[in-house]
Formats: C-alpha cells, structure tokens, sequence
C-alpha cells in the first residue's frame, strides 16, 4: 500500500502544481517578439521603448524579447511556424516574407489597415512590396536604401578623392589599401562580405550587380544571367578579391566591424552602418562621409517588417503593437533612434537628420533605387543566392572560369522557373 | 517494460516512421495546399539523377572515411602510450579528453577563427615559422576547407577512441604480454600478436560509432563551412538542412534522410558481423 499511496501523493502534488503554474500563466499573456535586431544599437533602444509603452498600456500583457543571430532568423521562424507555433509579434526578413506569403502562413492585413491612413503615407515602393496576389500581407517599417560610406581622414592621407564610377572605386581602393612591410593587409580599401558559406553573404555582389545595371532577371521576370553587367559585377569583386583589397572570409559582421573599427576605407551598406558607428567607435563617426554608391545604379530594397501570423494567438494585440509602432508619433522615433529612414513619409524629422546628416543621402538612394528580387522568383530567392554564391566561390577563390559560372546561374534560374 | 517500450516507439520508431511518410509526399511547405499530396517513390528518383546528392554522398564518405581512420589511429596511439598509470599519465588522459567535453558547434567557432584568412592564429604562426609568404585562404578554398574540417572533426573524435582503447586495453590479459616479454617479444611483437587481436572488438565498436557520428555530423561543419565553399564541405546532412530550412523542401530532405538511414544500417551491418566471440 505504501508504494501506492506514495505515487499517489506525488501525482497529485504534480497536478496542483502544473495547475497553479497554468493559472498564473493565464493571469498574464505573453507575447513572444524574435528579432535579430536585439542588441543591434537603435533597433533595440526604439524596440524596447515601444514595448514598454505598450506593457503600460496593456496591464498583463507582456512582450518577450528573444534574440536570435540574423544568420539563423530564417530558420528560426521556419521552425517555429512547421511547429505550428508562430511568434505573436513577427518581424521578418525579405527572404522569408515571400516564403511565409507562399506558404500561407501570413493573415491578410486588409481589412485592419482599412482603418489606418498607412496605405496614404506609406513610402509606395515598400507599401507595394507588402502586396501579393492582391492581398497585403506585411508592413515594411524601413527600406534597405544602399550607400557608399567612406573614412574621410583615410581619403585626404592617400589624396583620394572619392568615387564616383566604377573605375575609380577600384583604384581608390587600391590607393587606400595599406600594407606592413611583410605584406599584411593593415587597412583594407573596401570592407566586402568574402564569405563563401551562406547565401546572407552574397550581399556585396548583389549590391555591384544592380549598381552596374545587372541581375539575374529582370524587372518584368524574365532570365537575365547573360546581361554583361552580372560579368563586369563579377569581374570587380574578383579584381578586389585578387588584389587583396578586402578582408578574406568575412561575413557582413565582421565586414561592418572592420569598417567602423577603422580598417577599412569603404564600406557600401545601409543606414545601420552608422547607427553601429555612432555606437561602436563613436570618436570615428566625424570621419565618416557618405555618398551614393560610384555606380550608375543605385540599391533600396525592402529590410524590415512586420506581419501577424495565421495560426498566431492575440492576433489583435500584436495588431495593436503593430499599429502603434507604423504611427507617425512612432516612426518619428524609429528614425532618430535606429538611425534609418522610416517608411512612413515625413517621418524623417530634423531631429533624426541632426543626429545623422547622413540619412539624407539615404532617402534620395530610396526614391530611385532597384530591388534585388525578381518578379516572380521572390520565394526562390534562398536558392538563387545560395546557387549564385556555390557557382561563384570557385571564381573568386580558385581558376573557374566565370562563363562556366553564369552557365550554372542559368540552368539554376531555367530549374526555378520550371 | 510498458513504460519503456512506449518510450522507445515515442522517441525513436515515430520520427522514423513520420520521415519515410514525408518522403513519399510533396513535403513542401512553400506548397501547403500539395503539401500532404503522395507522390510515391518520386523523390527518390530525383535523388538518382541529383548530381548535388551524389556530391554530397561521395563527400560524406570520404569525410567519414579519413575521420574515422585518422582518429582511430590516434586514439589507439595515445592510449598505448598513456596505458600506464602514473601522474603524467592522468593529467594528459584529461587533457585529451576534453575536446569532447566541448559542444560541437562551439568547437566549430574556434576553428573558424584559428583559420580565418585574414585575423586566423593558424596562419599568424605560420607565417611567423617562414612557413607560408602569403595567407592561406583556409575556409575559402575547397581542398584547404575540407582539410580543415576533418581536422575538426578529428580533434573531437580522439578522445572517444582514447577512451574506448584505454578500456580495452585494462581487459588484455597481462599474463600474456607477460609471457610474451619472458620469451623475448619485441614491444612491436607483442602489440601485433597480442594486443591488436585482443582490441578486435573494441576496434569495431569505435569504428561503427565514429563513423556514424561522422554520417550524421552537422553542426560543427553547418558553422566552419555551411557546406561550402562550392559544396566542397557538403555532406548529406548538411544537404538535408539546406533542402528543409534553407528551400522548404521537407519531402525531399526526408528521402535524403531516409537513403542516410539505410546507409548508416548497412555499414552497421556489415560491421558488426565482423565483431569475434573471443579474442583470438
């Protein structure tokens, strides 16, 4: 009897236990809000002021950071959704937005920003890419405008000037590349992502790829591997590579690091660039010059946004915080702290412009430039980057000839199509 | 027994049984509306004429071949040298043993770091030693890459071929080697006539178990290489993450999974049948 009477006591200790635990669980609600932009200065200051103001608005309700590397967002999401268990509040990237909307995992907004004045004020191009198949099913809070930003102190000591087409890039940054004695690089011309491993570090080449006019396909979708400015794109990265110009084997962190640690002369990236100077190295940000990138072209896709999940619990409050946060009063702050330009139009304030001057250059970038995605490739665009950077890595770093590459790169973009 | 049997079914027929379910359906969750469609045996012939899969297959192998020999062998040579017991011989058991203590995935950290082209310890000393002029691109160029992660894998193998070895080892008759040594055997005499047949089964239980381990070995590559440069590093498990988390394709990633699975019984198989009652 004792052996019983023990299992006894023990499962029902258990079962108050589990209960009491799950009442308390009830009495507040926790909405779970994954981001890659906690920790990133700015991003998280904005992020963690809208959420306290939103916790005071909403007694028992309480959002929970989670941070997670950039490199495993994707796949962090894609876990949480394929176990049926979306984060409440989901921030997205743009490669998996046009998989989650694919994969109908994403609710349509509609009918919500029906009551909201967001589709009047909203920069066109990043309302429009939160559209498809007639639906709106995402809002990006903030474009991916692209820029060359250079150290200026480095420029006067090599008596460069600063670029302004391709060829001049290319030698500026072979005039600002310093060696020791023994031939260690000890400042870099341009700070490039030079890994080879993940498709996220394709993200040079893209930006040399539009500059110069080229990408796999173009605006109207059709297969465009073969246009020679995907060559001349190519061809650049390989002469700064060969050259030893850039750091070998970096990834977009270290290539960011080395620039506002003060290595590297130039650096073509966005506004968070800065943002992450002003935080990192803040004695180096007078230096800092930005320009438009020395291409005929120009870079501003979609970076960051927003969307309620289909199978996601408190739909209407993550709708309130979304609401809340694409609010002019809201947006006003997401500028000045994170240092971006907002997507709400007339958001930029003058304060956001005095703390960095910079972001005016941002938001002409935003009005002319290109998008990396290809209609009616966007939910491929993993496997493209991953196919165009495994069919370029022996280009770079090895004697594969390029043709041989865009031969790949084709037959992968013919594959997708199919 | 109940409660084991259920947990046993739970924890290791289900997710089988689920993984040869999604591989022969559409699997694709860009596709939730074919997701659940039967598509019979179709990814598996895509498999055969998929000449990433075969890549990735003869990469394992490979991979798998050199880990499990080049750990094995010194495993086998550390715990000769470290059979006996003394206090040199115990600091440097622990020693040795302590890569394994260290989770894959941090491991893989520290070796892209010592081998960063640029920053990386490996070719700081090397240059220093006059060995190399220009920065060895390690992680960028296919064979440098591969080595690297063999390396890898090596240095966390070992001390499990120590281990298991040392343990065998304590289990060979000491009379014999004894007897051996009155008689006039030579050290090399005696390891090849008595101690190597007697480690018979020790020998195939570390060799099944690295290389195993090696088949399925994901993260520490996932985070030296990705699977790059070029798919250079790309073993089938590596496939099955890009296929699943990277393109949604969990119907295909599960026939790849299915094919590892077979693979992995087969060498089981094949190994364990040579494994002898006794030692000689």
């Amino acid at each position: 009897m004792r052996p019983i009477r023990s299992f006894v006591v023990t499962v029902g200790l258990s079962l108050m236990l589990t209960l009491s635990a799950s009442a308390i669980a009830q009495e507040q609600i926790t909405l779970r809000f994954p981001s890659w932009q906690w920790g990133q200065p700015g991003y998280d200051e904005f992020f963690t002021a809208a959420i306290a103001e939103f916790e005071a608005a909403h007694p028992g309700v309480r959002i929970e950071k989670i941070p997670v590397a950039s490199a495993d967002y994707a796949d962090s999401l894609t876990r949480m959704f394929a176990a049926g268990d979306p984060p409440e509040i989901l921030q997205y990237l743009s490669q998996l937005y046009y998989l989650a909307v694919e994969a109908d995992w994403l609710e349509e907004l509609d009918d919500r920003l029906a009551t909201t004045d967001i589709q009047a004020t909203w920069a066109p191009y990043l309302w429009d890419a939160g559209n498809q198949y007639g639906h709106t099913f995402g809002i990006w809070v903030s474009g991916s405008p692209i820029a060359l930003m250079y150290n200026r102190d480095m420029f006067e000591e090599a008596g460069v000037a600063v670029p302004t087409n391709k060829e001049e890039f290319l030698e500026a940054a072979r005039a600002l590349t310093v060696r020791d004695p023994d031939g260690t690089v000890t400042q870099f011309g341009f700070a490039l992502t030079t890994k080879m491993d993940n498709n996220a570090n394709i993200y040079g080449l893209k930006n040399f790829v539009i500059g110069l006019g080229g990408n796999w396909g173009t605006p109207a979708g059709e297969i465009d591997v073969m246009n020679p400015a995907n060559r001349e794109a190519i061809e650049l990265e390989k002469a700064l590579i060969d050259e030893n110009l850039v750091p070998h084997g970096a990834d977009r962190v270290q290539a960011r690091k080395i620039f506002w640690e003060g290595h590297a002369a130039m650096i073509i990236e966005g506004p968070w660039v800065m943002t992450s100077v002003r935080s990192e190295n803040p004695s180096l940000l007078p230096s800092i010059g930005v320009a438009l990138m020395p291409f005929p072209h120009q870079t501003a896709g979609t970076s960051n946004g927003f969307a309620i999940a289909r199978d996601a619990k408190h739909k209407d409050l993550a709708w309130e915080f979304l609401n809340m946060i694409t609010s002019q009063e809201w947006m006003e702050r997401y500028g000045e702290l994170a240092g971006v330009t907002p997507a709400r139009q007339g958001a930029l304030t003058a304060a956001a412009l005095g703390n960095g001057p910079w972001l005016q250059v941002f938001a002409d970038v935003e009005s002319t430039g290109l998008n990396y995605f290809i209609p009616g490739f966007e939910a491929a665009q993993n496997e493209i980057d991953k196919g165009v950077i495994d069919a370029l890595a022996e280009v770079f770093y090895g004697a594969k000839p390029v043709d041989s590459a865009l031969a790949e790169i084709q037959a992968l973009m013919e594959r997708l199509r199919e | 027994m109940l409660p084991a049997a259920i947990f046993s079914v739970a924890m290791v027929a289900y997710p089988v049984i689920r993984t040869v379910w999604l591989s022969v359906h559409n699997g694709n969750l860009a596709r939730p509306r074919q997701m659940n469609d039967f598509v019979g045996l179709q990814h598996y012939q895509r498999l055969l004429g998929d000449g990433n899969f075969w890549h990735a297959l003869l990469v394992m192998v490979i991979y798998a071949a050199a880990v499990t020999a080049i750990a094995y062998g010194i495993g086998l040579a550390a715990a000769l040298l470290l059979e006996r017991r003394s206090a040199f011989t115990r600091i440097s058991r622990t020693l040795l043993t302590l890569p394994w203590a260290v989770p894959g995935v941090v491991a893989g950290f520290v070796y892209v770091w010592m081998f960063d082209a640029s920053f990386g310890v490996t070719n700081f000393l090397m240059r220093r030693l006059g060995l190399i002029d220009q920065p060895v691109l390690w992680l960028l160029k296919s064979t440098p890459a591969f080595v690297v992660v063999i390396l890898a894998a090596i240095w966390k193998t070992v001390p499990f071929n120590m281990l298991t070895h040392l343990a065998g080892l304590q289990a060979v008759p000491e009379e014999l080697r004894e007897a051996a040594r009155v008689d006039g055997a030579t050290s090399w005499q005696e390891f090849r006539h008595i101690v190597w047949p007697a480690l018979g089964n020790v020998r195939v239980v570390s060799i099944l178990i690295t290389t195993l381990h090696s088949f399925r070995e994901f993260g520490q590559i996932y985070v030296l290489t990705g699977g790059g440069p070029a798919r250079a590093t790309e073993t089938l498990s590596v496939q099955i993450y890009t296929e699943s988390f990277g393109y949604f394709r969990f119907g295909y990633a599960s026939a790849i999974g299915i094919v590892l699975l077979i693979a992995s019984l087969i060498f089981t198989v094949a190994t364990v049948r040579t494994q002898k009652t006794s030692f000689f």
